[in-house]
């Protein structure tokens, strides 16, 4: 509901801007008539490719109205205990709507710009557990590059050392680079979002969103049963509470019909031992050893 | 054509000699002990006589600037007993102490194969139980100033948060790298906030999150135990000011589920290895 406040905000903002623009005969607005209406607006300022940046302007004519009305299932317990759910990235799976590659903004990106400045766009959002269902109302690269004007010239020379990179885990694609820089959210979403997340056009749906909305908005917002049950198997993965776990199980399976069962793969019950050390044998021995006496320092 | 048969023999014989050679190296190498996790012994009620000593037969292979910590207690506690380590070049370091109690992290100077040693040094016998336990091809040093746990590792939660001892929160304060290594990420995410990871020499990697800002250091850039990460703070998915820090053996950079991600099943409890930190 924020999040469709959030919106309907910068939409009356850009129809605003665009009206002042027009009004000062500026020739650099986007006929609204010429846009998708059922995509967010990207315009790409036309500029020498290395100088080019993400110029993205919300259409007024964006339906969100499947967005206006969803609610979220008060039914739901919380779906992890709270030792789990605070102070690491343990279910950065179930919150994260895209992959390590959109999702992390390194510190080659983020020194690009004012560091304050930085700190409070960052803090300007809500936290990740409030379910963010689009790439813009979250930080990862895209939203960064596009609230900052970083040309594609200047993410290219900062991530030098990422592109092409041997070490996986950090690598990013030069083609990666250039869908990001293409400023296609629909696009980008499709190309970073998270295994475990479901999307439908330039929207991503994650675990979190999943279980926090109702089936009505499921079905309202075109999440079908076969999506659900394809990634059913990758849910079980994560650390929920028992009670979570049996809710978000009946949930979807009243959804698709089918026993969907989120066996817990993923237990914090383990076998793993941490206190275990081995009991050591000593040999008793005389020998003269020359002796150093450590001096505490 | 004779000479040409003796060429081929000398050349059959230069490689079975060098085959020889590698094999005969790689059982030598195979049987050094170098470890990739902590190595921890324990001693119980263990009965040393007067004036012997005894030496363990685990074999520890140390580099310089290792940490091996000695912890142990023996009574009667008003006798001379020293705990140390035989060290290569055969000279036995040792901590005495005449209290009871050794707590001791004593800081390697020579590579090689070392191992633990006592002597009892008084005329009555004693009895000492305690562990040993060292990290290894890698070294750590306790994060700065940050001598208190809020939580620590268990089995829902896989690292320490560290808090200031006196007002239960430390923003701000310096993070220091507990380890020499490479920074291999250093980041923003969501859920980790502001965050570095250092994979070490020795295979562990170590990640600090919730920094309050850009962290100090960047991709690709060597670290010592003295170069300072970043900012305690309170980033990401948070619930107040405080250092996560956790060590995986797996080279792991993010966390999730599975083999490849920073969870339960893939690291330590880095407890052991700061002795210094405390929730007291």
């Amino acid at each position: 509901m924020r999040a469709s406040i959030k919106k309907f905000v910068i939409s009356i903002t850009a129809l605003t801007t665009l009206l002042t623009l027009a009004a000062c005969g500026n020739s650099q607005n986007t006929p609204v008539e010429e846009q998708s209406k059922s995509s967010n607006s990207e315009v790409i300022t036309e500029m020498p490719e290395e100088q080019k940046t993400i110029n993205t302007e919300k259409s007024p004519s964006i339906d969100n109205s499947a967005e206006i009305s969803s609610s979220l299932d008060n039914q739901m317990p919380p779906p992890f205990d709270e030792n789990t759910d605070s102070g690491s990235d343990a279910n950065s799976g179930f919150y994260q709507p895209c992959n390590r590659i959109l999702d992390n903004v390194p510190t080659e990106l983020l020194r690009l710009r004012d560091e304050n400045e930085v700190n409070d766009w960052i803090k300007s959002f809500s936290s990740i557990a409030n379910a963010p269902d689009s790439i813009d109302e979250y930080v990862n690269i895209y939203s960064f590059v596009t609230r900052f004007d970083i040309t594609k010239k200047e993410a290219e020379t900062a991530l030098a050392y990422y592109i092409d990179s041997d070490d996986k885990m950090i690598s990013i694609s030069s083609e990666q680079l250039d869908i990001i820089f293409s400023g296609d959210i629909k696009a980008i979403t499709q190309s970073f979002a998270s295994e475990y997340s479901i999307v439908i056009g330039e929207f991503v749906y994650c675990p979190n969103w999943i279980y926090t909305h109702s089936v009505d908005d499921y079905k309202r917002l075109g999440i079908t049963a076969e999506a659900i049950e394809v990634r059913a198997d990758l849910y079980a993965d994560f650390y929920f509470t028992d009670e979570a776990r049996t809710a978000f199980s009946d949930k979807l399976s009243d959804y698709t019909g089918k026993d969907v069962k989120l066996n817990n793969k993923a237990s914090f019950v383990s076998t793993k031992d941490t206190t275990a050390i081995k009991e050591d044998s000593l040999i008793v021995d005389d020998e003269p050893y020359s002796e150093i006496e450590d001096i505490e320092e | 054509m004779h000479f040409k048969s003796k060429k081929i023999l000398r050349y059959i014989t230069i490689m079975l000699s060098f085959v020889i050679f590698v094999s005969s190296y790689g059982i030598s190498a195979s049987a050094v002990v170098t470890c990739d996790i902590p190595i921890s012994r324990s001693i119980s009620s263990q009965t040393l006589g007067a004036g012997s000593s005894s030496t363990s037969s685990t074999e520890l292979y140390l580099y310089p600037g290792d940490i091996v910590y000695l912890n142990f207690s023996y009574s009667p506690a008003s006798l001379s007993v020293s705990f140390g380590l035989l060290t290569p070049s055969g000279t036995f370091r040792t901590k005495t102490q005449s209290t009871g109690i050794c707590k001791y992290a004593m800081t390697i100077n020579e590579e090689g194969i070392h191992k633990f040693r006592m002597k009892n040094n008084s005329s009555s016998s004693i009895t000492v139980s305690g562990t040993y336990s060292t990290g290894c091809s890698y070294s750590f040093r306790s994060p700065y100033l940050a001598k208190k746990l809020s939580r620590g590792y268990s089995s829902t939660h896989y690292g320490l948060d560290i808090i200031e001892p006196t007002t239960g929160a430390i923003a701000g304060y310096p993070i220091y790298s507990v380890s020499n290594g490479t920074v291999k990420v250093s980041t923003y995410s969501s859920s980790a906030g502001y965050y570095v990871v250092v994979v070490g020499n020795g295979g562990y990697t170590t990640r600090y999150l919730h920094m309050n800002t850009t962290p100090s250091v960047t991709v690709n850039q060597s670290v010592t135990y003295n170069s300072m990460l970043g900012y305690v703070g309170n980033s990401g998915d948070s619930g107040g000011y405080h250092l996560h820090l956790d060590i995986n053996t797996v080279g792991a950079y993010y966390g999730g589920s599975g083999s490849g991600y920073v969870n339960y099943d893939t690291t330590i409890d880095p407890e052991p290895l700061f002795p210094q930190i405390s929730f007291t």
